[in-house]
């Protein structure tokens, strides 16, 4: 009996324990290689949007940096690409040895509120290159309360990949709207031999397709402000949510779902879109030019074309102006030289061909005259649209509200209840309505 | 941290907050998902434990005797045990998978279906996909743990039953259960605490999807955490843990299992 009342008692004390592993505050930031007796540096950088091609991009720069910087070493961290900002969080809260670090439009508000990343005016200021910086590019470094914090490496114009020769086939056009993409996809799909018309887009962040359809129904103008996409222009935080033709829209987008696209597209998120389109189960894909490389070297030249994104009800075809550029970390060990780094990796030159292999739009002016690349072939598509800028308009969420984090993690699960009818279109809308009704009281108008 | 707002989306804003999370959890913004959870946490357990023992006692049964071959079948048995969760998940994705599977290759073929069926994308079915796969995954579990038992059992109590003329299912409730009596309690113990505790299936196969539909309250708890949201993940796991020290104390008590041992 004795040695069970022991066993008893350490059993409690193992309980009990580990329920309050989780109470330290954890910023036990350890200072392991950063700097070692020779006074070589460590610079430290963490990626976000993580591609083993685009990771040998950033390798390649690096190493010509370590080549013409002696004792500077650069240390690339790729975690894993669904869940790579959550362990970003992670590693800025436990303020690991990170110096440079992926800042997207969707996390930036959270990093510069939580003051993880530093200002960079010190740096830009006296950046012999910040002349060429196209206009897109200076105002994305001003985001956040008109402050430069990071300095974005390129810009993500989303346009339709279409399977040319299955178009051809059916005697289809390339699509020009929404409709289009359905009337075409209806056509296409053809579930017994796994082919269908699109590629869904309903696990991670797919409410930002639901979105570009709602604006591209009821027009940029009758937003409060491009930046702000769920305010209409009528003010005091009404959303767009209670409009009839954002519910048009919702309908729409169920339909695109249920008629034209694979049922697991209900779950599908980046890699198994691309995947789809690029593995020849879908005819058409709305996705970053990216893609352009993933489809350039899996696909045939004669397969596929890339049209402008499509056009909605309105006439104007609604995108948002994505983009995603690299911070400073505010605790990082050697900022001087981790900032040196940075401003290497803009330059127009690495950035340029950074841009060119990655297939992100350019953040210097001088881009086409460098690079032929891109004024000609797949990318003179995005050049074209910038000559109608009266039908492709840009918007995006209002990222700049906290509770635009919140809402990122929730936001799915209720469309992915929506698309499996587990409840209306109503009660989502009464959903997406209360949250940016109640964000908006709390937080104010922020743009 | 489970009574504090503590999320990483603004660390500048933690405070205690008592029992906020708890209630948000039974009757504030979370309850639908967490009740859900929590109805599909009842099923997960029971449904794979169920089955998972019955299949896994009927192939110990069958190795108990020696035959041709015995020692590669077994080993063929004993697979699914030694391959990581995420593996599995993995894989049974892609059997599953709603375009290009193999589950849906083959009910086509036998004429079962005549297109494919989203089985991981549908909101009635994900949650019975990913409970098949556990049972396939925690089948050798059983039959390591009954087979090295059953190996134990005096052959002489057998050979006194047929001079008894006992039939085999005589011999079968009054010989081998009892005699592996407190081996099948503490298997059945441990697995359900296993099976609660096991979140890495449905994480890699439906991420609790869709619409929260596969969700049992760990993966929830790994949700929680994802979208850095600590004190609500702590909340829970504070009540996984309530949970399963009163499962605990509950079924010791009910099969009285200190007296069958001593």
């Amino acid at each position: 009996m004795k040695t069970r009342k022991v066993a008893a008692f350490l059993a409690t004390i193992m309980a009990v324990s580990s329920t309050f592993v989780g109470c330290s505050n954890g910023t036990n930031s350890s200072s392991n290689n950063a700097q070692d007796n020779s006074g070589n540096v460590t610079i430290t950088m963490v990626e976000s949007l993580t591609s083993p091609e685009r990771t040998a991009v950033l390798r390649e720069i690096a190493d010509k940096y370590q080549e013409s910087h002696k004792g500077v070493t650069v240390n690339i961290i790729s975690p894993p690409l669904e869940n790579a900002d959550t362990k970003i969080t992670q590693m800025l809260q436990a303020q690991q040895d990170v110096d440079i670090v992926e800042v997207r439009d969707s996390t930036l508000t959270q990093f510069a509120t939580n003051k993880w990343i530093a200002a960079l005016e010190k740096y830009v200021d006296q950046w012999d290159e910040k002349d060429t910086l196209t206009t897109s590019a200076k105002e994305a470094m001003k985001t956040f309360q008109n402050t430069d914090y990071l300095i974005p490496y390129g810009f993500y114009h989303r346009a339709i990949f279409y399977r040319k020769d299955w178009f051809q086939k059916a005697g289809l056009e390339a699509p020009k709207t929404w409709q289009d993409i359905y009337d075409a996809g209806k056509k296409l799909t053809d579930a017994s031999n796994s082919k269908y018309g699109y590629s869904f887009r309903g696990g991670s962040s797919g409410y930002q397709y639901a979105d570009t359809l709602y604006w591209s129904y009821i027009g940029v103008e009758e937003l409060a402000n491009p930046n702000a996409g769920y305010y209409t222009k009528e003010g005091n935080g009404k959303t767009i949510f209670t409009l009839p033709k954002v519910k048009e829209a919702l309908h729409f987008y169920k339909s695109l779902f249920k008629d034209v696209s694979p049922k697991d597209s209900v779950a599908w998120g980046f890699s198994e879109m691309v995947q789809g389109f690029v593995g020849g189960t879908t005819a058409m894909l709305i996705q970053d030019p990216e893609v352009i490389a993933t489809c350039s070297s899996s696909m045939k030249d004669d397969e596929w074309d890339m049209v402008a994104f499509p056009a909605g009800p309105s006439g104007e075809a609604v995108s948002p102006n994505g983009f995603a550029g690299w911070g400073l970390t505010s605790f990082s060990k050697h900022p001087d030289q981790a900032a040196d780094f940075l401003l290497f990796l803009s330059n127009s030159e690495n950035n340029t061909y950074f841009a060119k292999k990655y297939s992100t739009i350019p953040i210097h002016s001088d881009a086409a005259e460098k690079d032929s690349y891109f004024s000609t072939g797949k990318f003179a598509l995005y050049l074209k649209t910038e000559e109608q800028p009266d039908v492709y308009k840009y918007a995006i969420q209002p990222q700049m509200y906290e509770a635009f984090a919140q809402y990122k993690t929730e936001v799915d699960k209720k469309y992915q209840q929506y698309l499996n009818d587990t409840i209306t279109d109503d009660q989502l809308l009464k959903w997406l309505d209360e949250f940016w009704t109640e964000a908006y009281k709390a937080e104010g108008k922020k743009w | 941290m489970a009574f504090q707002s503590y999320n990483l989306v603004n660390i500048n804003n933690i405070k205690w907050i008592g029992f906020d999370n708890f209630t948000n959890l039974f009757s504030g913004s979370e309850q639908d998902d967490f009740k859900l959870a929590l109805w599909n946490t009842v099923k997960w357990v029971f449904i794979s434990l169920a089955f998972q023992f019955l299949i896994g006692f009927a192939l110990a049964l069958l190795l108990k005797k020696k035959f041709h071959g015995s020692a590669v079948y077994q080993g063929l048995i004993f697979f699914p045990w030694a391959v990581s969760g995420f593996l599995i998940g993995i894989m049974w994705r892609w059997m599953f998978n709603g375009t290009s599977g193999v589950i849906n290759d083959i009910l086509i073929r036998m004429g079962i279906l005549d297109q494919p069926f989203g089985f991981l994308a549908n909101t009635s079915t994900s949650l019975a996909s990913v409970i098949v796969a556990n049972i396939w995954y925690g089948i050798p579990f059983f039959t390591i743990m009954i087979t090295a038992a059953l190996r134990g059992v005096a052959p002489e109590l057998y050979e006194a039953a047929d001079v008894d003329g006992a039939n085999v299912f005589i011999k079968f409730f009054k010989i081998t259960v009892p005699s592996i009596k407190s081996v099948l309690m503490l298997t059945v113990l441990l697995r359900v605490i296993w099976i609660f505790n096991f979140p890495d299936l449905i994480y890699s196969m439906t991420n609790g999807g869709p619409g929260g539909s596969s969700n049992i309250i760990t993966s929830l708890m790994m949700q929680k955490v994802q979208s850095l949201d600590y004190g609500a993940a702590s909340a829970i796991g504070l009540l996984c843990i309530l949970f399963l020290s009163v499962y605990t104390i509950i079924y010791l008590l009910f099969t009285k299992f200190t007296d069958s041992e001593e």
